[in-house]
């Protein structure tokens, strides 16, 4: 008796050792969110967060209501995603809407142009890189800057805008920088304000930024010119700097009459001013 | 010395023991190969869960509200984190709905072991986190120690060496294989 039963405990044991966690539940459909009566909530692109804090802060010094609260990033896919559950009233983007988003019933409603920039920490040497040098700098190629200081690229995330307005300007960039993710050669930050933090603080750091962040932020860092072209929003209205990307909102059409009232703001002939003040173009502006 | 002959009775009763002992060590072998890949892979999701969890518990921290919608920049962070690329991840968050990390969706139709963590934010549960990996790797670490058995098992013998993958055995020079 007493040797079956140890046999039967090995082979539990054996069969124990085997066993994993279960696969997961099956999930459920996520919960409905209801309008805060009192906020309008934004949120998405973090290539569009500090015009959308900046125009919420405008419509709070006007003593406007309901109150606008502009979330913390989670992407242009993240801020469709939120808009169209409902979760957020405003969905911000920093792109046009792709496929399987159109199908979700969204109004698209663009607000201005952003200009993506090559933005350095202040102490770079330097004022001005051309093309070439971009090429160098994404294939690590260089690595220190005309004195010998280093000069440290850091990459976006592949979802991020930003690289692909760019690459508008300078196409050469785009394989080296597909190949800089697989070798992982560069540091890769997810999210703007992580990015505006590096640049700020990382001596060297140098790397792709909004230039609508870089003066709602007020940070510290040096926009540099690309083959002599400094980036303004005048460059942006006479074409001469390309590497632009179209912010906009997007929100279900049922909760227009909540958003209209900052709508009607957000496009009117004072804000329209003050964005070109805040480093962006608006939309109407820029179609004129 | 008398050379030992073997009856014919009894060559025929050791060559079905002999038969019969191979076979069973090598089913032995191969099912407690088996459960050691198994349990090591168990063990891998698990801990591979367990920095998936930490790394959505600091998003939760950052967006509390939202962090369900940063689900695409959260799969490039854990492809950062050096989580193995075949891997699976599905995120339930405390209500049971589903968070898509893109990238690290669960092919369909593929048997699966997984590895759970719950995401903890100060020790309130907000998710839970599963990793699967195919059990085809199991397999496929049992087919190349299979392998390995056949390259280390004939070689005893010079005799089986046609079995061999490293191919036929070669007596070295001046010793005789017969």
């Amino acid at each position: 008796m007493v040797p079956t039963r140890r046999s039967f405990l090995v082979v539990i044991a054996l069969l124990a050792a085997g066993c994993d966690d279960g696969p997961p539940a099956p999930a459920v459909a996520p919960a409905s969110v209801d309008p805060d009566p009192g906020l309008i909530r934004l949120a998405g692109s973090g290539a569009m967060t500090p015009l959308a804090a900046e125009l919420a802060r405008a419509w709070a010094a006007r003593g406007e209501f309901p109150r606008v609260v502009v979330e913390p990033s989670v992407g242009s896919t993240g801020g469709v995603q939120a808009a169209a559950d409902g979760a957020v009233d405003l969905g911000l983007v920093a792109r046009p809407l792709r496929g399987e988003e159109q199908a979700t019933g969204l109004t698209y409603l663009p607000v201005a142009l952003d200009a993506v920039v090559v933005a350095a920490h202040r102490d770079v040497p330097v004022d001005d890189l051309s093309s070439a040098d971009l090429e160098r700098l994404f294939s690590g190629e260089r690595t220190r800057f005309a004195d010998g200081s280093p000069a440290v690229l850091v990459l976006r995330d592949r979802w991020d805008s930003a690289h692909g307005a760019f690459e508008r300007m300078v196409p050469r960039l785009a394989p080296l920088r597909e190949r800089a993710y697989e070798t992982r050669r560069f540091d890769v930050v997810f999210h703007d304000d992580t990015m505006g933090a590096v640049l700020s603080s990382s001596i060297g750091a140098i790397g792709l930024f909004s230039l609508g962040a870089v003066s709602a932020w007020k940070l510290p860092i040096k926009v540099l010119s690309v083959d002599g072209v400094m980036p303004s929003v005048q460059r942006i209205q006479d074409g001469t700097w390309p590497a632009t990307r179209e912010l906009a909102f997007v929100f279900k059409p049922e909760r227009r009459g909540r958003v209209q009232g900052f709508l009607d703001f957000v496009t009117s002939r004072d804000t329209q001013a003050a964005m070109l003040a805040w480093g962006y173009v608006p939309v109407m502006e820029a179609r004129r | 010395m008398t050379p030992m002959r073997l009856t014919t009775w009894f060559r025929r009763r050791m060559a079905v023991l002999v038969a019969v002992s191979m076979l069973l060590a090598w089913a032995a072998l191969t099912v407690g190969f088996h459960l050691q890949e198994r349990r090591e892979l168990i063990r891998t999701c698990r801990a591979d869960a367990v920095r998936v969890a930490l790394s959505i518990a600091e998003e939760i921290q950052r967006r509390p509200m939202l962090w369900r919608y940063d689900g695409a920049k959260m799969s490039d962070r854990i492809a950062s984190q050096g989580v193995r690329p075949a891997t699976a991840i599905v995120v339930r968050d405390v209500q049971g709905a589903s968070v898509d990390i893109e990238g690290f969706r669960p092919a369909s139709g593929v048997a699966m072991l997984w590895g759970r963590a719950p995401v903890l934010v100060g020790n309130v549960r907000m998710a839970d986190v599963w990793v699967g990996a195919s059990i085809g790797a199991v397999v496929a670490a049992i087919g190349d120690a299979r392998g390995d058995l056949r390259v280390w098992w004939p070689c005893c013998s010079p005799r089986c060496c046609m079995w061999c993958p490293s191919g036929p055995w070669r007596a070295p020079s001046g010793v005789s294989s017969a």
